[in-house]
């Protein structure tokens, strides 16, 4: 499986950016416990294989017709992951995959199955190293 | 109500060096309702210098904390770093601006507490139960390309030694 460099991250709540850093502060990366077999927890993202990935996730809107992620994106650079949480990836704590879904490609997960003392920290690493910036919403 | 602490008072402790200038006896006279603390309304932090004040002017939504364990323990652990900060700043005299610390309340009820510096991260999460609680130090410099990270459970009887270590660790790579 390959993936591109870059995956970008929606964010719904303004108040998971932290506007002295221009990160995303860690509640705007928050990974779901949904049942998996692999009892991996999910954060969902979509990997930049062209420009339709951001455009997909910018212009997402929910039931209602509102913007799904009203306080941007963010950009996340794969190669900082990769040399940043190499332990975790190496322990398995720690990975990712594609899962396309009929309307978005795009779509996939980054996935943690870690202790919490070791969820904080990647989370955290997430954000504040692997982050390459934080793009405006759609104006609506 | 303004916060007295006794720590530096307390003369009845029996442990030797390091220990026994900064083990916390948190015998203040605090209130007992934690849920009215507000950190502005704490006499003491405004004593503190502009420079090291790093808990003045932020987020420290400790009143959003939910969960009274975790609101008791962040509470204590706040004082105690308040403390250290003050004693080594006695001893020091720091002349550079610490940072800030910045809390963040989790969906999960947890409050997480960072300190970031430059090419530092450094993270204390207030877990339920409290024996959960932890805390993170990321080093990255770009410059150098030095990079490691590394977690700990935040053992509470020990908030003196760690906080002190990490001051330490702060002050010596900034």
């Amino acid at each position: 499986m390959t993936y591109p460099d870059t995956l970008v991250r929606g964010i719904s709540d303004k108040n998971t950016v932290d506007p002295d850093d221009s990160k995303p502060a860690v509640g705007a990366m928050n990974f779901k416990e949904v049942g998996r077999s692999d009892s991996y927890k999910e954060l969902s993202i979509n990997w930049v294989d062209d420009e339709g990935a951001i455009s997909e996730i910018r212009n997402r809107r929910k039931e209602n017709g509102e913007i799904q992620f009203k306080a941007g994106l963010a950009l996340v650079n794969r190669k900082k992951i990769e040399v940043h949480l190499a332990d975790s990836i190496m322990s398995k704590e720690f990975c990712y995959e594609r899962k396309p879904d009929p309307e978005n490609k795009y779509h996939g997960n980054l996935l943690m199955n870690a202790k919490k003392k070791i969820e904080r920290m990647i989370v955290a690493v997430l954000c504040y190293n692997c982050v390459d910036e934080i793009q405006p919403p759609l104006e609506e | 109500m303004p916060i007295k602490n006794n720590y530096y008072n307390n003369n009845s402790e029996t442990s030797t060096g390091f220990e026994k200038k900064s083990r916390p006896e948190l015998k203040q006279t605090i209130s007992n309702d934690v849920t009215s603390f507000s950190i502005d309304d704490i006499e003491y932090y405004s004593s503190l210098p502009q420079n090291v004040d790093i808990f003045k002017g932020v987020n420290l939504k400790i009143t959003e904390i939910e969960n009274e364990s975790i609101k008791k323990c962040v509470y204590e652990f706040l004082n105690i770093f308040r403390f250290i900060i003050e004693k080594n700043n006695r001893i020091m005299r720091f002349d550079n601006n610490l940072p800030k610390l910045k809390m963040e309340i989790t969906e999960d009820g947890a409050a997480l507490i960072h300190w970031n510096y430059k090419h530092i991260r450094i993270g204390f999460a207030f877990e339920e139960p409290i024996e959960e609680s932890s805390y993170y130090l990321v080093f990255d410099n770009k410059v150098t390309g030095s990079y490691f990270s590394k977690s700990e459970f935040l053992d509470r009887n020990n908030f003196h030694v760690i906080i002190e270590k990490l001051l330490m660790f702060v002050l010596e790579t900034t």
